[in-house]
């Protein structure tokens, strides 16, 4: 498969200040996303993978800033460096929900609830559009159909709160296709809703993503949602990325102790059951994250005196594996 | 097998009332002619999507909200039979110490403003079982031990405390009166993975030790899977099947389980599904059941009988085998998925 790179996250580091300190949320990221994938950002709260997705688009809050780190976007052979560009630009709108577009967790909040779900899509494509000829209203029916919404001609002049919340991530969906973007980033897409209707939300971006051709970027805590749909996968704890891999291979080869350690700590819905294995510890206070490899303090192949020192470095495990751990790291030695 | 808890055709009918003159303009069956049982010592898991009446079950038992009808009886620990429905103040206060809860929310079922000390002591000196403020501190100290806290910090406040370990501090609470069942209502949504299967893990090994019986309240399957013996299926206010886990997850018979078991992502790639499973439209509005089978505008398997006709909870098991419920008419005549074909050959 040949491999066009969409998205460069380099070194990244995105601090919070505040009165208590400061937090590094993201603390020196790296990532890349191809063409045509699904990635998938798994981790638990307060690893940092909203503020990757906030950075990524630059709406971050206003205590919140990226230090250092570069983020490139390539489209048509032209590269743009996102870090560059300050936050009200007109390059950088024209970047925002054009190119890359987001759909958040909540849609009841996401939604402005004084207009109706028409003109707020009807809005994005008036800001984007080419060819002033385009009919807004035309293409934002046309977006809610696609989507699979039930009479879209009528929907489309509804209020926010005159819809399930199934409905409304549908509608979420659209707006935020609405431009035809080439990436889309998706922050816990369907923690809000039930079952049944995660099933459909899902199902949806994975067909969009295949009609549309375009990137998703799914930010997750639930291990089921990525092995369901991502294509790759990346582990986040405090800020840093631990390990980046294939699914299958995160799935059945998991490198880092931390990998493993949530693996082990699912209940599945299928095979034999076995008893979960917790973490222990909890995740540390982000104004104070650990020297060295942040999960040290929880990792049972926690080496005294490297781990909480240093920090660990890339170890290529495969093409598409890698880790940032001193225990692999001396097995590479090793085989040298 | 030996019950602690029956319920009987249980209701709780909310009235829909509009505007200054208070008009009633409709019900919403939030539970409707609902009947099971619980066991000693065994976890009855009762799952279900939003709205599907679990949660007002739970306050129902403990009688936190009155139930519009039915009858619930208890069996205390002398093995008497108490109907629930019919105590008066001071014999409910007696019951909830046989029947206690534990939150969704560690973060708000914890008052910010009393030290641990007192959130798990307050029980134990409402009910004058310590005798004196060392020996309510010893007991206190036991608790915390119980679910692996530090004793040493019996007299912080909750704030200085993680989710995970806030929900510790709830299950103390909880069995801080040796109760014998125990509703716990959604008690690790809350929670990051990793410190979930901690709570669960815990909530394991505490049954064993004071042999306990649960009604665990949850959406998610996997964890339904992992934490009880008995699993009741619910949909709009009623429940659809019941049976051991395994039958549930191996032999489902009721079309909105096997919509459930399909629609759940599994954290195993090789699993995954051709497509994932689609059912389609919105989980209806209880305040506006559809009639028949709730489940019949979603089915895929639903014909002209389903519209009308409500179909009763039976047992469809062979005598041999442990009771299986099914509230559907054409169960026999379904072959039902437990898995749909997988998307990619084996990488």
């Amino acid at each position: 498969m040949d491999k066009n790179t969409v998205l460069e996250i380099s070194d990244l580091h995105t601090h919070f200040k505040s009165k208590e300190g400061t937090v590094r949320a993201v603390d020196g990221l790296s990532l890349s996303l191809y063409e045509d994938e699904v990635l998938g950002i798994v981790g638990e709260s307060g690893c940092g993978k909203s503020v990757t997705a906030q950075s990524i688009l630059n709406i971050l809050p206003k205590n919140g800033k990226i230090v250092s780190g570069q983020i490139t976007y390539f489209n048509k052979g032209q590269s743009q460096e996102i870090t560059s560009l300050l936050p009200e630009s007109k390059e950088m709108r024209s970047i925002r929900g054009k190119e890359i577009s987001m759909i958040f967790q909540e849609p009841m909040t996401s939604f402005s609830p004084v207009h109706t779900i028409g003109n707020q899509i009807v809005e994005v494509v008036e800001l984007h559009r080419d060819d002033a000829t385009i009919d807004a209203r035309a293409q934002a029916i046309n977006m809610l159909e696609l989507t699979g919404m039930p009479n879209a001609s009528e929907i489309i002049d509804a209020y926010p709160h005159n819809l399930s919340g199934g409905m409304r991530q549908r509608a979420m969906i659209a707006m935020a296709l609405s431009c035809h973007p080439k990436i889309l980033i998706a922050d816990e897409p369907t923690t809000a809703v039930d079952v049944t209707i995660q099933a459909q939300v899902l199902s949806l971006m994975l067909d969009m993503r295949n009609e549309l051709n375009m990137s998703v970027i799914i930010i997750t805590h639930d291990l089921g949602v990525v092995a369901e749909t991502t294509d790759r996968v990346a582990v986040m704890y405090l800020g840093k990325v631990m390990e980046i891999a294939t699914v299958y291979e995160l799935f059945d080869s998991p490198k880092h102790p931390y990998t493993q350690a949530l693996i082990n700590s699912v209940p599945k819905t299928s095979g034999e059951i076995t008893k979960l294995v917790p973490i222990t510890g909890t995740v540390p206070n982000p104004y104070n994250i650990p020297a060295g490899c942040p999960f040290h303090t929880r990792c049972p192949d926690f080496i005294p005196g490297v781990c909480d020192e240093e920090s660990p470095i890339k170890t290529n495990i495969s093409a598409d594996h890698q880790v940032w751990c001193f225990k692999h790291a001396d097995e590479k030695k090793q085989e040298n | 097998m030996d019950r602690i808890l029956e319920v009987e055709n249980l209701k709780k009918y909310y009235q829909r009332i509009k505007g200054f003159s208070r008009k009633v303009i409709g019900t919403v069956k939030a539970v409707d002619s609902l009947s099971f049982s619980i066991n000693k010592k065994e976890t009855l898991a009762l799952v279900g999507e939003s709205g599907c009446g679990k949660t007002t079950i739970g306050r129902c038992i403990v009688r936190a909200v009155e139930p519009t009808d039915g009858k619930m009886s208890f069996f205390d620990s002398a093995g008497e039979k108490k109907d629930l429905l019919s105590l008066d103040f001071e014999q409910l206060k007696l019951i909830r110490r046989d029947i206690r809860m534990i939150f969704q929310d560690p973060f708000a079922s914890l008052n910010p403003r009393m030290t641990l000390m007192n959130i798990i002591g307050e029980p134990l000196k409402i009910h004058r079982i310590t005798k004196s403020s060392a020996e309510l501190k010893d007991r206190v100290a036991e608790l915390l031990k119980m679910v692996h806290l530090d004793p040493d910090y019996m007299n912080r406040y909750p704030h200085a405390f993680s989710g995970g370990q806030r929900q510790r501090i709830a299950i103390a609470r909880a069995l801080a009166l040796e109760p014998s069942l125990v509703i716990a209502d959604e008690p690790v949504s809350a929670l990051d993975v990793s410190v979930q299967a901690q709570i669960l893990n815990l909530m394991k090994e505490l049954q064993e030790k004071t042999n306990l019986a649960y009604l665990f309240i949850a959406h998610n399957l996997a964890v339904v899977r992992y934490q009880s013996d008995r699993i009741a299926v619910m949909y709009v206010g009623k429940i659809v099947e019941l049976s051991d886990k395994n039958q549930i997850f191996n032999r489902p018979q009721h079309p909105y389980t096997e919509t459930l078991l399909l629609a759940s992502p599994n954290p195993n790639p090789h699993e995954r599904h051709d497509k994932l499973h689609q059912v389609k439209g919105d989980i209806p509005d209880p305040a506006n059941r559809p009639t028949g089978c709730a489940f019949h505008p979603r089915c895929s398997y639903a014909q002209e009988k389903c519209k009308h006709e409500t179909p009763h909870l039976i047992d469809v098991s062979d005598e041999k085998t442990e009771p299986h419920l099914v509230a559907c008419h054409y169960w026999d005549e379904l072959n039902l998925l437990t898995k749909l074909p997988t998307r990619h050959p084996e990488a």
